[in-house]
């Protein structure tokens, strides 16, 4: 697809959803009245979901068209509509099963021989909210992020997780921990003020001071959730004070730490500052997770002209698609590969797939600019390949 | 006077507490350091386990290293045989003769060739790491036992515990020179 058709496709679904948007709210407030009139307000929220699907198709029309000559220039595959399963979430055992998920922006490849997928998800609980007698659930999101798998050429024994300050990736009700809080501050204003102003002795307000006190209690209970730690497994002490300051880590004493060599504390070390950002992970078998909290990588902002979301938005595509390399590349996967004597076997063959093409060059997380890989896109991207990188000689 | 006697009553609570944790904690790092010493035995029996198919593999290539090999497997009997001080000298020998004999390797390029001692290579570097990882662990946990020893309040248990500081492993001037061996084999 052309820029200028994009461009057309744009314009055009922006003005259908947006006068579906104003149609779908002019039926809503008139379907407020009651009686008959609230199948307006049914079909105004038909409308509005429909307006929220057709900016959905477009936002993935757009990174069809912007993100896959980018990854098929860096010898990646990329899948905007496609993301991880429930299952693959969930088996790094970082995240408590969610109620719902969205999972989108599937990134496959290889890099340096290191065969990887990631994936934008976003995880929600179901929270049971009680206004005026009435209990409704509505979807309260406790992740956002990007998900990596990488596919080791190496196994380990055991599993080995880190993550923030001890704590893993769970579900927080934030309005318990809030509304305590108000009211233990509030509590202690009112005892305050009543000793003060009101003329009460401290004898009056002895009761309620005992019970202003054991409210603590509740609110440190939600913090302590916050803070729990990876189940059945050893605290494991690591040598790097930068490290310990950014992670805790989990497992086995001794497998923890032929993993985490003082110079893959290091590399996580300076992967947690690259991204700035919260990182979880976990080493089980022959597979590496890394969860890295808050953030969408190829958000399209779609009131713009594509011409210049392009030259807005492609460097920065561009970026997030190569950051897989850097992790390879700081954490180096393939040199510890070698180190351990790994004989890689490429999980591609044999399941009727044929491995993408190899990255020639990565950049470096020192700050470089990234390279432009030697790799050749297909043919139906050439001309936007050509727009973004320049012509090729 | 009750509430003189309040007072003692939670001052007492309060010091018997105190006792307990402290006692608790000196006596979990003591524990934490028999264990790493534990794991750091367990991987030093896996590496002599390895040493007669080493042996094994190299000795038909390695003709002139004879001596070397002979010693290699002496030097395993007698850390099979011997306990403390004296053990740790012999694994500590252990590891640099074996350096000896791998920096040797270059000079016998069919061995590079022998799937069986490339797999035995294998397994020894994963020993070799596995080590490298105890003897992380026993330091750790020989500072932190060296610590409460020197920390009051646990320092006045200890004591009366009997218990005296820990050396923690340090690495020989020899061993830091031992080649990559990886490296070696990528030539």
């Amino acid at each position: 697809m052309s820029l200028e058709e994009l461009e057309t496709i744009r314009k055009k679904v922006l003005l259908h959803s947006r006068g579906l948007l104003f149609l779908g709210w002019v039926l809503i407030l008139l379907g407020l009245g009651g009686g008959w009139r609230s199948l307006l307000l049914l079909v105004g929220l038909y409308l509005i979901g429909l307006a929220r699907l057709q900016m959905r198709d477009l936002q993935a029309k757009f990174k069809e068209t912007l993100v896959t000559p980018l990854a098929e220039a860096l010898g990646f595959r990329y899948s905007p509509e496609r993301g991880f399963s429930r299952e693959e979430i969930l088996a790094p055992g970082l995240f408590p099963s969610p109620d719902d998920y969205d999972s989108e922006d599937l990134v496959e490849g290889e890099v340096n021989g290191i065969p990887f997928a990631s994936s934008d998800i976003v995880l929600y609980d179901e929270v049971e909210v009680k206004i005026n007698n009435t209990t409704t659930y509505q979807y309260q999101e406790f992740f956002r992020g990007t998900l990596y798998r990488f596919h080791l050429p190496f196994s380990i024994e055991g599993e080995v997780r880190f993550g923030p300050g001890g704590r893993r990736i769970q579900v927080v009700h934030k309005l318990p921990l809030f509304v305590g809080t108000f009211i233990y501050v509030v509590g202690l204003l009112m005892l305050v003020v009543g000793v003060l102003f009101g003329g009460a002795s401290v004898r009056d307000v002895l009761p309620f001071g005992v019970l202003w006190v054991l409210s603590i209690f509740p609110i440190l209970a939600s913090t302590i959730r916050i803070k729990k730690g990876f189940e059945g497994s050893n605290r494991v002490v690591l040598e790097s004070s930068e490290f310990e300051r950014f992670y805790d880590a989990y497992g086995d004493q001794v497998e923890t730490r032929k993993l985490l060599t003082p110079r893959v504390q290091e590399a996580l070390v300076r992967l947690r500052k690259y991204f700035g950002k919260p990182i979880w992970g976990t080493v089980r078998e022959r597979y590496l997770w890394l969860a890295v909290e808050g953030r969408d990588r190829f958000f399209v902002p779609l009131n713009r002209p594509v011409s210049e979301v392009f030259e807005m938005e492609k460097e920065r595509y561009q970026e997030e698609l190569s950051e897989v390399a850097r992790v390879v590349e700081v954490l180096k996967l393939e040199e510890e590969a070698k180190r351990r004597g790994a004989r890689w076997e490429n999980p591609f063959v044999g399941q009727g797939e044929s491995p993408p093409a190899p990255k020639k060059e990565n950049p470096t997380l020192d700050g470089d600019e990234p390279q432009q890989t030697g790799d050749t896109p297909t043919r139906s991207h050439s001309a936007l390949y050509d727009i973004l990188f320049g012509k090729r000689r | 006077m009750p509430l003189m006697s309040a007072l003692i009553l939670v001052f007492a609570s309060a010091l018997v507490l105190l006792f307990v944790w402290v006692y608790n904690t000196v006596v979990a790092r003591k524990n934490q350091v028999e264990n790493a010493s534990g794991a750091i035995e367990a991987q030093l029996k896996r590496r002599r386990d390895l040493i007669p198919n080493l042996v094994a593999a190299v000795k038909q290539y390695m003709t002139y290293e004879r001596d070397l090999l002979e010693k290699l497997t002496q030097l395993r009997e007698w850390a099979e045989r011997t306990q403390g001080e004296e053990h740790f000298k012999a694994e500590g020998e252990l590891s640099r003769v074996l350096g000896q004999i791998w920096a040797r390797l270059e000079a016998y390029p069919d061995l590079k060739a022998s799937g069986n001692f490339l797999q035995l290579q294998a397994a020894l570097t994963e020993v070799e790491d596995s080590i490298a990882a105890a003897r992380r662990f026993y330091n750790q946990a020989v500072t932190d036992y060296n610590n409460v020893l020197e920390q009051i309040p646990f320092t006045f248990i200890a004591r009366a515990m009997g218990l005296t500081r820990k050396p923690v492993f340090t690495i020989p001037e020899e061993e830091r020179a031992v080649p990559d061996l990886g490296e070696l084999f990528r030539k």
